[in-house]
Formats: structure tokens, C-alpha cells, sequence
């Protein structure tokens, strides 16, 4: 069986960090320019090429987005940046404009993955552009799970999927709601998120159809946890987590949970089971309710989401392990969020099963009792009698 | 001098002054005031110019009978295919149909160098976007050969999803709606959103109306749309009769449609947000 990738996003080089700590085998990042999260920090050219460097060093890949649609202005500076990324030795690029692609096919090296922005569902549009020498189609999320056997049969390419986080509304590439309410070009990085706002929906004469709540675009979550074995068999070749937004905590959670999925299918088909627990995790680090979507042709009102946006997840990370000493089976952890003295927490890590404690004595760097721990990045030291690793995370008790 | 394409809102094409038509096909398109069947198409007595819109995004088992289309309407005097779908320029290649394409993918047909690319791979029309301004409109006309269609009059699809979400809402709260075209308000504008069998769209608030700017334009473009879709017949008319006359009644036109605006001909849209 080929091994099936784990793409996790990374909102920098912490988090690019992270997400190979906790298993991913590549990441997708944005550059300086031409990526489609403007709004988001991105990489330098400097900083693209420190994370290409590490994550060859541990045999993993980076792809970098060049994913908007372009205007003319961009024409004149896409080769110099192509071929800065063909330097850096990105593993592949992310494209939805295929000028932006014929020239990186024609002039550079790099390999092209076509984004989901063009909203690929059918084989027949694979073909044209794996003609153009594209190696692998992000699929629309629209695409249900007959249409990837289907194509999987008729196209010898690489598919991926996104398995896990926001579910835009619309079609990709097809959304430009942004432009046309904040003069934020949506296919240049510009997305506002318009279809998170609540609307009034009106009827033909114009007068308020009011439910108890607004109307709003909005769609649960995608979380393809249970049909990961399913997606494996069909020979889907990369598994894609949403949000180059998202927290290392959320990314530290999501990857990890992923990867133990993937592996414990991957090593034990006969005898695998799908792991309730890993869905509770999964479901506290989420900001909405999460479904499998289209996969399974589930769009009608069970897929909508009305109920405003409820973030606890990042609430729940409450610390990360700095360094662990066996001798005095000390922990000193780096604050994320509030805890105190009598907390029952929870250590999870990449080499870690989920360790329950409860907080007992506190000491602050200069070694003096605490009871509680309010500070941001406050330094704190935990007596723990189990052996922890940097990169470890400390969490809310998951009930 | 640009030719003027019309959307029509009837299905008797005689009485618009233009030279040539969008139409949409049943089942293959979306964001028209309706759509014709293949026979209905090859049955229109015409001399003016037909492009056949095929619009929507494909799904696996739309294929089959897409095979079958593009395979009639290559038989048809028609002009070319609009497409959306990648599908569409591949079963070209694949069935060997000699029937010109127009590449159109909504928001994405924004610069040259794209245009270009389309061009080299046999695609000769660029349908542009309504989100580029007026220079950039005259910057791809000086650096494609491409045959250059633009959008000059009507709403725009500025959204478009597969679910249908004004049922899904209607539904999930119980209520109930008269079935018409519906609304959605925000800041004192509305937005025209509408449900139909393969998804939905949400149209802008303002209609695109480049009556002002159709003399610089005409002059660099090959063809420009006037969209008749949401827009009562006899102002579509009175719009029609303006651009055919290019006589500019853009301020008798705001009195019957307060809401047109030359949205992005002018303004940029902003792509580093910081």
C-alpha cells in the first residue's frame, strides 16, 4: 500500500516546525507574494528557504502557494519569483491561474499542483491539464466519493483531498463576495470572510423571511476522520488540513490525531478501528460542528451552520513543553493560556498517548511557589512524574 | 468596432437590436433568465451570432451526455462555446470538434498572459472578467490576440455554491417562502440570491452599466454583453437602445435603476490587505 501524505498548512516557521514534530509529511506554505491568505504573515524568501532546509533535513516537502488569480500587474514579476522558489527548492508550487503554471511549467523546474480554486470534479479536466505537465489536482471540495474512484480509474495522477477544517461556501474561485463588500480581492488573498457575516433574507417583495436566527452562508466543518481508511483505499495520495491561520496548538492536535489514523491503518488493515476518542479531540480543537460533506453527498440544511462562531479550542491549550528533566522529573512548560494549582490537564505529544495529571506544585523561574499561571509566555516548572519531550503540549482535560 | 451581445429575457430573440446572443443550454448553465434545449437551438432562425454558454462546474456523471452535446452543437451554425469547466477544451481535443471556444471562467479571466496561454492551446475568445478596471481591460487588448468579449451591462454573479441555501435555510427554521426570487439585505443593500437545481448564486447589489466608458471601450474590445437577467424587459430595452445608439441616458436610466454603477472599471481591488 503507498503510504498516503499528510499535508498540514503552516502559518510559519514555529508552526511549519510543529507540524513535522507531530507527523505531517509536508506542509503548504504562503510566500512573500502572489499567495492567496494576504492577510495571513507568510514566509520570506529567507524564512521559505529555512523551512525547505528542515524539512529536506527530516525528508519532508514543502509547497508553497502561488494561488491567485492574477491581474496584469503581477505578469511582469512572476518569473523572477518562480525562479526564486525553483532556488529555494520548494517541492512543488500550488497554482489555480495556469498562466501562473504554463509559465512555471515552461520556464522553471518546479513541480505544479493545481489548486482547488479551479474547483476540479471531473477526469476530463484532469486530462487537459496533466497534459500541461501538472502533477497533482487539489480536488474541489464538491467532489464526492464516486467521483474520486472514478477519476482514480481514468487519470493516473495524484489526487488531494482536504480532510479536516472551514468549509468555504461557495465554489473556489467562483466566491468574490469580498470584492464586492469590502473592495477585497477574494482570488488575490483578499477574502474577508464574508460568508461568515449574517444577512437578512428577504422574499420577492422584498419583505424579511426571519428564522430564529440570521441567515448566513456559513457551513460546518469537514472532518474526514472516519472515512480516512475508505480515502486510503481508494488511493487518494495526500491528505490536506485546512487553515494556514490556525494555531500551533491546532495544528499540533489535528496533525497528531490524523497521523495515528493513518498509521494505525496503514500498519494493521485487518485489525483497525475507527477511534472514537481521537473524534472527541478533534471535535473540542474545532471551532464548529464537524461533518464529512460532499464525500458522502451530505449539502442540504444539515450541512449549513447558523449558530455563530464558538471558539473554545484555543482556550484549551494551556501550555507548551520547553524541556523535561529526568533527574528531578520536571517539566518547565511555556504558558499558552490560564491555570492554576488543582487543574487536571492533559500532556499529548508526537511520541506521547494522552497523559492525564493533576497540577500539584507550581514553581515560577526563580523556583517560588505559585498557585496560578496568568501571564503570557510565563516560564513555569510542574513536577511530573512521566517523561516529557519539547515540542510536548498541555491541555484542558477532554471530557 | 465591438459587436453587442445580448443575454436575452425572451425567448423571442427577433426583437433585440444587436448582433449576436448568449444563451444558456438546459442543464449546462447557470445564471440566465432560462436556458434552451439543444433542439430549441438548433431550431433558432437567426443570422446573428450564437454563443452557447456552458457555464456550471462539471461533475463525473455530467460527462457522458456533455460528450453528446458538445457533439450536436459542433453540427449547429453556432459561433462558439463559452465554458467554465476545463472538461469542455480537453472533450474538444478529445472529439476533435472544430467549434470555436470562448474561455470564461467568471473571476479568473483577469490578465494577458492567461489569455494567451488559452490562445497558444487553441482557445481564440477571452470572455474577461467584471472585476478589472478599464486600463487593464485596454493593457490585454494591446498584448493578446485574443478575441475579446466584455461584460458592459448587468448584475453580477459574485457567488456561486452548490448548495442550496436559501432552501437549506428555509428548511432548517421551518418557513415558508413564496418561491420567488429572494433577497439578501445588509448596510441598507440587497443582494439578489437565488436557488435552482444544481446550487445557488448571489448576484451584486449594483448593476454593472459602463454606458460612460462604452466609447473607449468599444474601440478596443471585439464584443460587449448587455446582461438582461433581473432587469425588467422594457428598461432592458431602453438599455439596449442606448448602447445601440450610444446615446448616453445614464441619468433617465438612474431614475428607473437607481442601483447601476461602474463598479471595478474604475477602482482597483485591493490584493495586499496589509
Amino acid at each position: 500500500m503507498n503510504k498516503v501524505e499528510l499535508l498540514a498548512p503552516a502559518g510559519d516557521l514555529e508552526r511549519l516546525k510543529i507540524a513535522f514534530l507531530y507527523g505531517a509529511d509536508a506542509v503548504y506554505i504562503g510566500g512573500p507574494v502572489f499567495g492567496l491568505r494576504a492577510n495571513a504573515i507568510n514566509f520570506s524568501l529567507d524564512e521559505l528557504q529555512e523551512g525547505v532546509d528542515y524539512a529536506h533535513y527530516l525528508g519532508k516537502k514543502v509547497y508553497v502557494t502561488v494561488n491567485i488569480v492574477m491581474h496584469n500587474k503581477e505578469v511582469g514579476l512572476l518569473l523572477d519569483y518562480l525562479q526564486e522558489l525553483e532556488k529555494i527548492k520548494v517541492d512543488a508550487i500550488i497554482v489555480s491561474d495556469l498562466g501562473i503554471a504554463n509559465m512555471a511549467l515552461e520556464k522553471t523546474n518546479l513541480q505544479v499542483h493545481l489548486s482547488t480554486q479551479q474547483s476540479t470534479l471531473n477526469k476530463e479536466a484532469i486530462k487537459y491539464v496533466k497534459k500541461m505537465g501538472i502533477s497533482r489536482i487539489v480536488m474541489a471540495r464538491e467532489a464526492k466519493r464516486e467521483d474520486l474512484i472514478d477519476i482514480k480509474k481514468n487519470v493516473d495522477i495524484e489526487l488531494e483531498c482536504f480532510i479536516h477544517g472551514a468549509m468555504c461556501a461557495g465554489y473556489s474561485g467562483r466566491c468574490v463576495l469580498s470584492n464586492y463588500f469590502t473592495n477585497r480581492d477574494a482570488n488575490r488573498g483578499g477574502c474577508s470572510q464574508i460568508c461568515r457575516w449574517d444577512f437578512t433574507l428577504l422574499d420577492s417583495s422584498k419583505k424579511a423571511i426571519r428564522g430564529d436566527k440570521d441567515f448566513t452562508f456559513c457551513a460546518k466543518d469537514l472532518s474526514m476522520l472516519r472515512y480516512i481508511p475508505d480515502m486510503i483505499d481508494i488511493g487518494i495520495s495526500s491528505f490536506k488540513i485546512e487553515g494556514r491561520m490556525r494555531s500551533s496548538y491546532y495544528i499540533a492536535t489535528v496533525v497528531g490525531i490524523y497521523r495515528r489514523a493513518i498509521d494505525e491503518y496503514c500498519n494493521e488493515k485487518r485489525t483497525y478501528e475507527y477511534n472514537k476518542e481521537y473524534e472527541k479531540i478533534l471535535a473540542r480543537c474545532a471551532n464548529r460542528e464537524s461533518i464529512s460533506q460532499f464525500y458522502d453527498g451530505v449539502f442540504d440544511y444539515n450541512a449549513s451552520y447558523y449558530n455563530g462562531r464558538d471558539e473554545v479550542s484555543n482556550q484549551d491549550f494551556l501550555g507548551m513543553v520547553v524541556m523535561y528533566d529526568d533527574a528531578e522529573k520536571m517539566v518547565t512548560l511555556e504558558q499558552r493560556n490560564y491555570f492554576k494549582k488543582g487543574d487536571i490537564v492533559e500532556f499529548f505529544g508526537p511520541k506521547i498517548n494522552t497523559l492525564t495529571y493533576n497540577i500539584d506544585e507550581i514553581f515560577d523561574e526563580d523556583n517560588n511557589v505559585i498557585k496560578i499561571v496568568n501571564h503570557p509566555k510565563q516560564i513555569v516548572r510542574l513536577k511530573v512524574p512521566f517523561t516529557l519531550s519539547k515540542g510536548d503540549m498541555m491541555r484542558k482535560k477532554i471530557i | 468596432m465591438a459587436k453587442l451581445l445580448v443575454i436575452p429575457n425572451d425567448k423571442n430573440l427577433d426583437k433585440y437590436k444587436c448582433d449576436g446572443f448568449i444563451l444558456g443550454l438546459q442543464d449546462y448553465s447557470i445564471n440566465f433568465p432560462f436556458s434552451f434545449s439543444l433542439e430549441e437551438i438548433r431550431n433558432i432562425k437567426t443570422d446573428k451570432e450564437l454563443f452557447i454558454s456552458i457555464n456550471k462546474n462539471i461533475f463525473e456523471e455530467e460527462l457522458a451526455k456533455l460528450e453528446i452535446i458538445l457533439q450536436e452543437l459542433d453540427k449547429i451554425a453556432i459561433k462558439a462555446i463559452i465554458f467554465y469547466d476545463l472538461a469542455i477544451p480537453n472533450l474538444k481535443e478529445k472529439l476533435s470538434l472544430k467549434k470555436e471556444l470562448v474561455w470564461h471562467q467568471e473571476h479568473m479571466t483577469n490578465n494577458y498572459l492567461t489569455a494567451n496561454v488559452f490562445n497558444s492551446k487553441g482557445v481564440k475568445y477571452t470572455y474577461l472578467s467584471s472585476d478589472i478596471t478599464l486600463f487593464e481591460i485596454e493593457e490585454i487588448s494591446k498584448k493578446t490576440k485574443s478575441t475579446l468579449i466584455v461584460p458592459i451591462f448587468g448584475y453580477v454573479p459574485i457567488f456561486t455554491s452548490r448548495r442550496n441555501l436559501v432552501n437549506n435555510y428555509l428548511t432548517f427554521f421551518g418557513l415558508k417562502d413564496n418561491m420567488g426570487i429572494n433577497y439578501l439585505e445588509k448596510e441598507d443593500k440587497i443582494y439578489p440570491i437565488i436557488d435552482y437545481k444544481d446550487g445557488c448564486t448571489v448576484y451584486s447589489s449594483n448593476i454593472l452599466c459602463g454606458i460612460d466608458e462604452y466609447d473607449e471601450i468599444r474601440k478596443i474590445v471585439d464584443y460587449v454583453v448587455l446582461d438582461s437577467f433581473l432587469i425588467t424587459d422594457d428598461i432592458f430595452m431602453f438599455v439596449l437602445d442606448m448602447f445601440n445608439n450610444n446615446i448616453n441616458k445614464k441619468v433617465e436610466l438612474q431614475q428607473k435603476l437607481p442601483n447601476i454603477d461602474t463598479n471595478f472599471l474604475h477602482k482597483t481591488t485591493i490584493y495586499k490587505v496589509k
